[in-house]
């Protein structure tokens, strides 16, 4: 059954009473990249939302994250088993500190898995620790953040299974009056075994640069994103070094509207191409564009329970790809990677000719998500309403799932 | 499961006197056997001399009878009353058993994860009953004695199955300056019967210290538990150790009356060392400087809900060492929990919420499993 996803930019509905991943998704709206509603998840683009989210501690459910098929240790946070992270802002005169654990990338795990020549091969970026630290000037708030993670396995008497792991990214951020600028750099991030024939991922200079301009309701937002990195696999023959690249160019528009009565209905679209590049000896290559339109609204239904919920709908969108199969030797990336390509991208699997190209034009991409908000004077329960525990939406209204991707903020 | 990580700190705002259970502290991440800087009646199996702080309730914990290794989802049955009497306190408690090591003794592996140091046929450390008695001259103290003792004898061919145990508790409370001291003077099983002479026996020592600087805590600990298992005569024995050393800060920030929050830091390293009767000895040591952030407030007059968060920074790792050395760095310890006290006067139920059916937290709020290890306590 078709769904609508509204997302809406909530500019006005109090922006400091609200946080969490459930939020955002119910508003339809990427948890990751949150370019429209104003959220404490949005400290992650922009590290000069610290100021509005002073005082807080915030701590979303969850566990490990969801397993991979066919590996033991990689893991991605879904809505269904979200991993689990916290952290808290906290002012102190001028400024604003504060530590986050736990917001581990996607993107990060996605990648890594091109270079691995068996499933779950290498250590992710685990037990992540952000530090934050940002103030207004009156004329400006600026943020700052650093990212590092580092995991080892060392084996003495085989030391040629041993594994490490480390990462490091800064963020920098302003906000000066309408405008918002903001620079996230990855200073870094490798992985690698110390096999005879290794499996290394080696993330080289990665920037996720972008800004907003805001006039009234109205929000403009730009970003790029780029990634590169080397692999070597032994995978391939001859552990053959090869060269890969993750890119993003969102343009975007938002609208808030506030309705009164304390609603507020949110509309956003956005183009966004996604590209990644592997070079392998049948050069993979996967174009993913979209131009989702979103429609969401917030409502307190009282003084303890706000409604919130979302339709979006791709107006356009599509994947090309090429050579995006899996297949031995060093001709192809590796079936793990094609299968991670194709649940994150909806690529497709089955062509397996080399140097075919097909566009396609992505399916299902209709749908409705909602949420709730309970309010206990400054402790705030956050939750998606309407999944199961398998995260699957089914027109269900159930107490078995009362809310899921469950998160508490609690304003000091 | 993610390992999380416990601060304690003096409480000294939050109607305190109204908290108990196992469920509260595992909601604030802390050890379910007392929290070295959150007060909760589970503070006096720390340190006895908490009995003087916590008086005038009955407790219980809902879960199974069982004797072996609790869960959250199966927890055991337990509970006690505790009375005050002038400048005194005293105290019953009957079914805090030693669940690592009934796990351990049914013929589970030692501290370091390896062998096997019990038997199917040795009975377990069961039906415990602990005393507590304290009083407040100025300086509190308190003291408590652990007492079991079971046997099976069921005849014929096969002969008497016993097992008693003894432990001694002592705490004191000066002020800022806590200190306890907790002996496990005896846990020991053994057998008689088809195969005589098989034994199981353990000691156990902790020591506890904590002192308070405003709105912080410093806190240490150290633990040393060691088991011997033989199983039959002159079969050799064999030996299982673990020690455990804890140093750590607090910080408690009171929001108000009704609401607190609480950052710690704890440097923690627990060495496990199975030693074989031939053969080489197997040592894993466990170090972590975990940080946890906890929130507690009353969301309105009968709801009081809580959380807490903790991972480990910078030193986490667990190094196993046999014939050679293996080190790694210990996946996924981001850990959040959350629990929630119904309040009805002086009838409180906690309880963990957000665990759903089974170990597994998926960020789920579910009203099939509303709560979890729930504890029920009345204060008279």
């Amino acid at each position: 059954m078709k769904k609508i996803i509204i997302a809406a930019s909530l500019l006005g509905l109090s922006g400091g009473a609200y946080a969490t991943s459930a939020r955002l998704e119910a508003l339809g709206s990427s948890v990751t990249d949150n370019y429209f509603i104003n959220d404490n998840r949005s400290i992650f683009l922009n590290a000069a939302y610290v100021n509005d989210y002073a005082d807080s501690m915030n701590m979303e459910w969850g566990t490990a994250g969801t397993l991979v098929a066919g590996t033991a240790n990689t893991r991605l946070t879904v809505s269904a088993a979200p991993k689990a992270q916290a952290g808290f802002l906290r002012k102190s005169g001028k400024y604003v500190y504060g530590v986050n654990l736990g917001n581990e990338s996607n993107t990060g795990v996605l990648l890594r898995m091109a270079a691995e020549g068996t499933a779950g091969e290498l250590l992710q970026a685990d037990n992540v620790v952000d530090v934050f630290i940002g103030s207004d000037t009156g004329s400006m708030k600026w943020g700052w953040n650093l990212l590092y993670t580092n995991s080892k396995l060392e084996n003495s008497g085989t030391p040629t299974n041993d594994k490490e792991e480390k990462n490091m990214a800064t963020r920098l951020g302003m906000i000066m009056g309408d405008t918002e600028a903001f620079a996230n750099v990855s200073l870094g991030g490798e992985s690698k075994t110390k096999a005879t024939n290794p499996t290394e991922f080696d993330g080289s200079l990665g920037l996720h640069l972008g800004g907003a301009y805001n006039m009234g309701a109205n929000k403009l937002v730009a970003s790029y994103k780029s990634l590169k990195w080397d692999q070597k696999s032994n995978a391939f023959t001859s552990n053959l070094a090869v060269a890969g690249k993750y890119s993003e160019i969102v343009v975007g528009y938002g609208n808030t509207k506030d309705l009164g009565n304390g609603a507020t209905l949110f509309t956003n679209a956005r183009y966004q191409i996604t590209k990644v590049d592997v070079a392998t000896t049948n050069a993979a290559s996967m174009t993913h564009t979209v131009l989702p339109l979103a429609v969401g609204f917030e409502a307190k239904a009282n003084d303890w329970l706000t409604w919130r919920g979302s339709v979006s709908h791709n107006l356009t969108g599509s994947v090309k790809q090429k050579n995006i199969m899996g297949g031995g030797g060093s001709q192809n990336v590796t079936a793990q990677f094609a299968g991670a390509l194709a649940a994150a991208f909806n690529t497709d699997t089955t062509v397996v000719t080399a140097d075919v190209e097909k566009t396609a034009t992505i399916a299902n991409n209709t749908a409705v998500a909602a949420g709730a908000s309970l309010m206990f004077g400054k402790l705030t329960v956050d939750g998606m309403v309407g999944s199961t525990v398998t995260g699957t939406k089914v027109g269900v209204l159930t107490l078995s799932n009362l809310l899921t991707r469950v998160a508490m903020t609690y304003w000091f | 499961m993610k390992k999380q990580i416990v601060i304690a700190a003096g409480l000294a705002v939050l109607s305190t006197s109204a908290f108990a259970t196992k469920a509260r502290l595992e909601a604030l991440g802390q050890d379910n056997g007392g929290s070295h800087y959150i007060q909760d009646t589970r503070s006096i199996f720390r340190n006895a001399a908490h009995v003087n702080n916590f008086k005038n309730y009955v407790v219980t914990e809902w879960g199974t009878a069982a004797a072996t290794a609790e869960t959250l989802t199966a927890p055991h049955a337990e509970g006690g009353f505790f009375r005050e009497m002038g400048s005194f306190a005293y105290g019953l408690y009957m079914g805090n058993e030693a669940n690592a090591q009934n796990t351990m003794r049914a013929g589970g592996a030692g501290f370091g994860g390896t062998g096997a140091y019990g038997a199917a046929a040795l009975v377990a450390h069961d039906n415990a009953l602990d005393l507590f008695f304290g009083g407040d001259m100025g300086v509190q103290w308190g003291a408590n004695v652990h007492y079991a003792s079971n046997s099976n004898e069921p005849g014929g061919a096969a002969l008497k199955r016993e097992q008693s145990a003894l432990g001694l508790g002592l705490g004191m409370i000066m002020g800022d300056l806590t200190a306890s001291v907790n002996l496990g003077l005896s846990d020991e099983s053994k057998e008689d019967g088809a195969t005589a002479g098989t034994k199981f026996d353990n000691t156990g020592m902790e020591v506890n210290f904590g002192y308070g600087l405003g709105d912080l805590q410093l806190f240490a600990e150290y633990d040393k538990d060691t088991v011997k298992f033989t199983n039959g005569t002159g079969v050799a024995e064999i030996k299982t150790e673990r020690t455990e050393l804890v140093v750590g800060l607090a910080k408690t920030h009171e929001v108000s009356s009704t609401a607190r929050i609480t950052a710690a830091v704890a440097y923690s390293s627990v060495n496990g060392k199975d030693t074989p009767a031939t053969g080489t000895a197997t040592e894993v040591k466990n170090t972590n400087l975990p940080v946890t952030l906890t929130f507690e407030t009353e969301a309105n007059s009968w709801l009081t809900l809580r959380g807490s968060a903790s991972q480990s920074v910078l030193i986490n790792s667990t190094e196993t060492v046999t014939a050679t050395t293996t080190k790694l760095t210990n996946a996924d310890t981001t850990a959040v929990n959350a629990g929630a006290t119904l309040s009805f006067g002086k009838l409180k139920v906690d309880g963990s919420i957000g665990a759903g059916t089974g170990a597994a937290k998926a960020g789920v709020l579910t009203l099939n499993t509303a709560m979890a290890r729930v504890g029920v306590h009345y204060w008279f």
